[in-house]
């Protein structure tokens, strides 16, 4: 796709009509040996300053790939974008330079990782790698940046800042880690957060303790957050609002409450139904049947039909639109009706 | 790192004593009487030949000759003489700066040419350049050292010289001061190149594969940062790791680039020894070349303590 690129900068300031953040109809293809790989089949989702987007999906459902496409730090090749827009205050960051990416990045949409003990660099000491930021972007000096460093350990309260700034990442504990990747991406106010499953690898006291620690620098600093989960119970706490994704596309948006009181779509409701639960001790956990969908070959119509346990025959054929459901609320299901019923009954 | 220097120091010893006991063993093992050999084509005096036996210990037990020797190495620096009673050291004093230029030469224009060839094949991964490297690689591999110093010399030294009238190469000696390194050094450089090369590809495609190599971009640093900073100072720790420890086989890979180049090194020295069989020259040259393995070695086990930081405190 021939592509004009501009070094105009997303616009400061008042956001008018425009929200802070928009992707629409997004596509990412990987084109690999085995053929393409379509990851990510025209998603579309907002967020706003202070808001919190949890987005919410399995493995392979192209949550990770939307939020990479949006930092820009997919490898291109294989990656393809052949359809979309990433709007940034108005601005498509798909049409932007490089050079100007660059300035957007970090800088103004960062991104905190699942894993921080591998997405630290093992051979610079934190202090070094936080207050890079300050170095690059801002053209601080060493000491400068040093003590901006020292502040934002401090901030994300780890205990000690100052005697610990000059360890190296593997000398710290899981939870430290994660603070540590997020003090280094909230180090230049960015505007937006992208959290990429931020509390998968830590145990579940920390987990807490890292969405808290999230929720109050969000509130703070008014930034927006897409919170990238496959963990529900960590969503209900801090999202305002939920997009779940299925074989790279939403199957259904909608406030936090909403989705909880009752789904409009049957792998939303798999989804909650298989939560354990206290009074259902001893009794088998749901599951969702069958597999999730191979996406060199995604089945025809409603990719979730063959797993769907309300399955009509036009569910094989014809892909289901987004319906709006009301003004905030979306279910990617012909019978969502049913869906958003039966669990009422 | 103190803990760290000292226990590698420690391992260090029992290195040294096995490489040298067991060199000791093989040449204790070759045919011929020593003191026979003293007296050539003539048979020595039996009285005599008991009195040199005595004086040299060879009727000791095998330990205690090593026992003798090694001590002498290492307490007073005495390498012991040949059969013309020439301390072995003073043999080898001067052999050895020409032996380590020559390692040297060849050892920076290995870094510098195998880490770049290595970088740009990494850099232009999967296209026509990284292709054409890697095949030349290969091929570089392929040719043995005796055939590829044969050849330059020929060409770059004779040849050259015929078609053009400069010398730039020298064809033999060192008589042209550090230019009569740069043919010998690039033919003991070539295979070592050739590996660094490829290591050096393995390693940064590896590295740039890395999560913190995804958080540097995503920090909204500049490709050449992100490659150059976090990347590349991760890649150099296992290459600086060769290129120490191949110091090592470059000074005793040298014996067939000297003996081509005819450069009065220790290893056209050993090879003259052991043609000539002067035991103790031999032991000495072989003693030498260990320890400055196992020396070059410590370098690299402590250097690579200092670029990564997880190796410091296990």
């Amino acid at each position: 796709m021939k592509k004009t690129s501009t070094n105009v900068l997303p616009a400061e300031g008042g956001l008018g009509d425009e929200p802070l953040l928009a992707v629409d109809d997004l596509h990412v293809e990987f084109h690999t040996r085995a053929g393409t790989v379509r990851a990510v089949n025209g998603v579309s989702y907002t967020v706003g300053p202070g808001e919190t987007l949890a987005v919410l999906g399995e493995s392979g459902s192209g949550k990770s790939v939307t939020a990479q496409a949006i930092m820009g730090i997919l490898d291109m090749p294989p990656a393809v974008i052949p359809k979309g827009q990433i709007r940034f205050r108005g601005t498509d960051l798909l049409k932007l330079s490089e050079e100007a990416r660059t300035q957007v990045r970090g800088q103004r949409i960062a991104m905190i990782f699942q894993d921080a003990l591998s997405a630290l660099n093992p051979v610079f000491t934190v202090g070094w790698q936080i207050s890079e930021m300050f170095r690059v972007h801002r053209g601080m000096s060493k000491s400068d940046a040093m003590k901006k460093a020292v502040e934002l350990m401090d901030r994300v309260r780890i205990p000690a800042a100052r005697q610990r700034v000059n360890d190296y990442p593997h000398q710290f504990s899981g939870g430290m880690r994660q603070r540590i990747m997020i003090a280094m991406s909230i180090a230049l106010d960015p505007e937006v957060l992208i959290a990429d499953e931020p509390t998968t690898a830590l145990d579940v006291t920390v987990q807490a303790q890292i969405m808290e620690l999230l929720a109050e620098l969000q509130r703070e600093s008014q930034m927006g957050l897409i919170l990238i989960t496959h963990d529900l119970g960590v969503v209900a706490d801090v999202a305002d609002k939920i997009a779940v994704m299925y074989a790279g596309r939403i199957v259904e948006q909608a406030p936090v409450y909403d989705i909880y009181k009752a789904p409009a779509h049957p792998y939303t409701k798999g989804l909650l139904d298989s939560i354990p639960r206290v009074d259902q001790k001893g009794q088998d956990l749901y599951a969702i049947k069958g597999l999730p969908p191979n996406l060199l070959d995604l089945p025809t119509g409603c990719s979730f039909h063959p797993r769907c346990p309300y399955r009509q025959d036009n569910c094989v054929t014809d892909v289901p639109p987004l319906y709006e459901i009301s003004g905030t609320r979306g279910s990617a299901c012909h019978y969502w009706r049913e869906v958003l019923d039966g669990d009422q009954q | 790192m103190g803990r760290y220097v000292i226990r590698r120091l420690i391992q260090a010893i029992p290195v040294l004593i096995g490489a040298t006991l067991l060199i000791f063993c093989i040449v204790f093992a070759l045919p011929g009487d020593p003191v026979a050999a003293l007296f050539g084509d003539k048979r020595p005096d039996a009285a005599v030949a008991e009195v040199l036996r005595e004086q040299y210990h060879l009727n000791d037990p095998l330990l205690l000759q090593y026992w003798y020797y090694i001590s002498g190495v290492l307490f007073r620096g005495d390498f012991g003489v040949n059969f013309a009673q020439v301390p072995v050291s003073e043999i080898l004093a001067g052999k050895f700066q020409v032996t380590l230029n020559l390692a040297l030469t060849a050892l920076i224009m290995e870094a510098i040419l195998g880490v770049g060839l290595g970088l740009w094949a990494a850099l232009r991964r999967g296209k026509a350049t990284d292709t054409m490297i890697l095949a030349s690689t290969l091929l570089l591999i392929s040719i043995p050292t005796l055939v590829t110093g044969f050849v330059l010399q020929l060409v770059l030294g004779v040849k050259l010289k015929q078609w053009t009238g400069l010398d730039i190469f020298p064809v033999a000696g060192t008589f042209a001061g550090l230019r009569s390194y740069l043919l010998p050094g690039f033919v003991l450089a070539g295979v070592s190149v050739a590996y660094l090369t490829r290591l050096t590809r393995t390693s940064l495609v590896e590295t740039l594969r890395a999560d913190y190599i995804r958080t540097a971009t995503a920090k909204g640093l500049s490709r050449r940062r992100v490659i150059g900073r976090h990347g590349l100072r991760n890649a150099l720790i296992p290459l600086i790791t060769y290129l120490g420890a191949d110091l090592g086989n470059l000074m005793g890979g040298a014996v067939i680039t000297e003996t081509i180049f005819n450069l009065p090194g220790i290893g056209n020295q050993l090879f003259t020894s052991v043609y000539l069989r002067e035991q103790p020259v031999v032991v000495g040259t072989i003693t030498v070349l260990v320890l400055i393995y196992i020396l070059a070695n410590l370098v690299v086990d402590l250097l690579y303590a200092v670029l990564d930081p997880r190796i410091r405190y296990e």
